[in-house]
């Protein structure tokens, strides 16, 4: 068990340093030059400076230094929780992560909730009435949702709930967890995963069913739920939790569009904003962060994946 | 697929022996199978009509997709304008059409080479082993962990002003015609984007077919008869491994137009004046209050057309891999 844990924490440490050194490549060949900036920024001033003041700045911000000494002190720099500043207004990019957190954490949250809550359900509900009409619906009506994009999903959902149904007023910035806002967004960008969950759930159950032991349970008596939810569900489920850590980089990505859309402030507007005003340090702070938290999320789910089927091999 | 090769050499021996039993082979049997799903061919018939738009809309379209009308703005369907104007007086039919064209350039050369790539390196894994599979299956792992639309649009925006500049300066240099108009750079720049996010599920996969084909019997049983392995790889390591690929690529085809209009949507796929799905959902999302059918025009194709081919991949799945779709 130590050496499954070992490995796994050892594994994630050169993909994690891969992905540093990818996104620091990208700022290092990209476009910007943060001195160009700064002399492009106090050229408006009507204060231009000579080539020995732009070496000068050079040097102090180390960019005169060979492609491993600045890769250094900039992974120094993250350790100590520095992701650069803002292009825009010099503002550190790390305050505003963190207070952008809570609301893509709640927005996250409210899916996986919904996901689990409807999601299982359904797939359950499929995979008891395989192959009736019932099934179909819920598999093809998965996949129809799966399929659109939700750049598209939410002003059609807006239009169905604001204009239509005039359920609710337009919504506009975060008005915390207890609103219809926050209610319809979870739903929305939880949608595309919820009907990955169900097809997961339904194929795993159905396999799950074939299995010997769940004849057993029926013959000696147990009642349909009981066979489900302690001989099928628990089996069939296992499979759902290691598809989490891919959920986050789909949530994620939606709540790109989504917090966008609903004015939410959370790290998906932040990164659209730092990509409509060019802003790289704040999008390559964003992702990695992001990139950060997806590994961290698919090392717990791997840790945590022989503790519920110990069939699984720790080497 | 190795039982049905079996099943299907048994009944042609039963046919020749008997002389009254038909025999089907594997592909008009899947295609059998792909035709019985109804949901599949509204697949297949949207997956054709968006060839067909692609290729002939831009001469259909009544319009050019950057023409404004300024008198008749944001006005709803007439018979000038089948589809209406937007907020700058563009034929919306126009532009839809020739945001057909912008999708299906770079569903094909995206999936074109990220197929190319994840097969050569796939490839390699698979038949040199030992260091070089090392090397490419962790190049696979660490792609596939990245959060992968998020790097896309991260490397979208990075590279657009680079392959710009150097598309200028190649102008300037050779003063070639190619290099005076950097309309195509947008679309480079999503291509190279969205292949170095897509090939290692193709490199995956094609691995992972190689090495488990390559233990099959009937691949043992040629190499015992004297085959040459040029030959067991075109007759019967591709024909079987065929099934799950082109599942792979339609889903993928799917995958590039959603992509391609998510990051037009954020301003670093195709630039506007030219027309993406795309950047028409973004130029008018602010009116869906006013003017709902602005968002919903480009928003329903995409829908359409991913709908279409998803469910067109999950015929095909179903189709071309009978075993797995059984439960």
């Amino acid at each position: 068990m130590t050496r499954y844990i070992s490995m796994r924490v050892l594994i994630i440490i050169p993909t994690l340093f891969l992905t540093l050194m990818i996104v620091f490549l990208l700022g290092y060949l990209g476009p910007i030059d943060p001195v160009d900036i700064k002399r492009a920024q106090w050229a408006q001033q009507g204060v231009f400076m000579s080539e020995e003041q732009l070496a000068e700045e050079r040097r102090s911000l180390g960019l005169d230094k060979p492609f491993f000494v600045q890769f250094g002190a900039y992974l120094g720099n993250l350790l100590q929780g520095k992701f650069g500043y803002s292009y825009i207004d010099s503002a550190p990019i790390w305050p505003r992560i963190k207070k952008a957190l809570p609301v893509s954490g709640a927005l996250a949250l409210g899916a996986m909730l919904i996901m689990v809550f409807i999601g299982i359900p359904l797939g359950i509900i499929a995979a008891r009435f395989h192959n009736t009409r019932l099934d179909y619906a819920i598999v093809g009506g998965s996949l129809f949702v799966w399929s659109i994009p939700t750049y598209v999903l939410v002003p059609v959902t807006l239009m169905t709930f604001v204009l239509w149904l005039d359920l609710m007023n337009v919504p506009r910035g975060w008005k915390g967890v207890w609103h219809a806002s926050f209610v319809l967004g979870a739903a929305i960008i939880s949608l595309r995963t919820l009907a990955n969950v169900i097809r997961q759930t339904r194929g795993g159950i159905l396999e799950v069913l074939q299995n010997d032991y769940v004849r057993t349970a029926r013959a000696k008596g147990l009642t349909e739920f009981l066979v489900m939810a302690r001989h099928v569900a628990r089996n069939a489920l296992i499979p759902v939790v290691t598809s989490l850590g891919l959920m986050v980089d789909d949530f994620m990505w939606q709540s790109v569009f989504l917090e966008v859309a609903f004015n939410f402030p959370g790290l998906g507007r932040l990164f659209q904003q730092g990509l409509t005003s060019r802003d790289f340090d704040m999008i390559y702070g964003v992702a990695l962060f992001t990139a950060g938290m997806t590994m961290l999320l698919n090392l717990i789910v791997d840790l945590v994946y022989p503790l519920l089927d110990p069939r699984v091999a720790y080497d | 697929m190795a039982q049905n090769e079996s099943t299907a050499e048994l009944a042609r021996d039963l046919s020749q022996e008997t002389n009254t039993l038909k025999t089907r082979g594997l592909w008009s049997d899947a295609f059998r199978r792909l035709v019985r799903n109804r949901l599949s061919i509204i697949g297949l018939v949207i997956f054709v009509l968006l060839f067909v738009t692609a290729i002939f809309g831009p001469f259909m379209a009544p319009y050019p997709y950057m023409l404004q009308d300024l008198e008749r703005v944001a006005e709803g369907p007439s018979r000038d304008y089948l589809l209406g104007t937007d907020a700058i007086g563009r034929d919306m039919l126009s532009r839809l059409l020739w945001g057909a064209r912008t999708a299906g350039i770079v569903a094909i050369i995206s999936t074109v080479f990220s197929l190319l790539l994840g097969m050569i390196l796939g490839g390699i894994a698979a038949y040199i082993g030992s260091w070089a599979d090392w090397l490419i299956s962790r190049a696979i792992d660490v792609t596939m962990s990245i959060p992968q639309l998020l790097f896309a649009s991260l490397i979208a925006a990075t590279f657009r002003k680079p392959v710009a500049d150097f598309v200028d300066m190649m102008y300037a240099q050779t003063g070639m015609e190619f290099f005076s108009t950097p309309t195509y750079v947008d679309l480079v720049v999503v291509f190279g984007a969205l292949a170095l996010i897509q090939w290692p599920g193709y490199a995956r996969m094609i691995r992972g077919q190689i090495l488990s084909l390559r233990e099959k019997e009937f691949v043992e049983a040629a190499r015992a008869v004297g085959v040459s392995q040029f030959i067991v790889l075109l007759r019967h390591l591709i024909p079987n491994a065929l099934g799950p690929l082109i599942v792979m690529v339609t889903f993928g085809f799917g995958g590039a137009i959603v992509a391609e209009s998510g990051l037009s949507y954020l301003g670093v796929g195709v630039q506007p004046p030219q027309a993406s799905w795309g950047n028409m959902i973004f130029e008018n999302q602010d009116s869906w209050r006013y003017r709902p059918w602005l968002v919903a025009m480009p928003g329903f194709t995409i829908a359409i057309v991913s709908v279409g081919i998803n469910f067109l991949g999950d015929g095909l799945n179903d189709a071309l891999n009978p075993r797995q779709a059984e439960s």
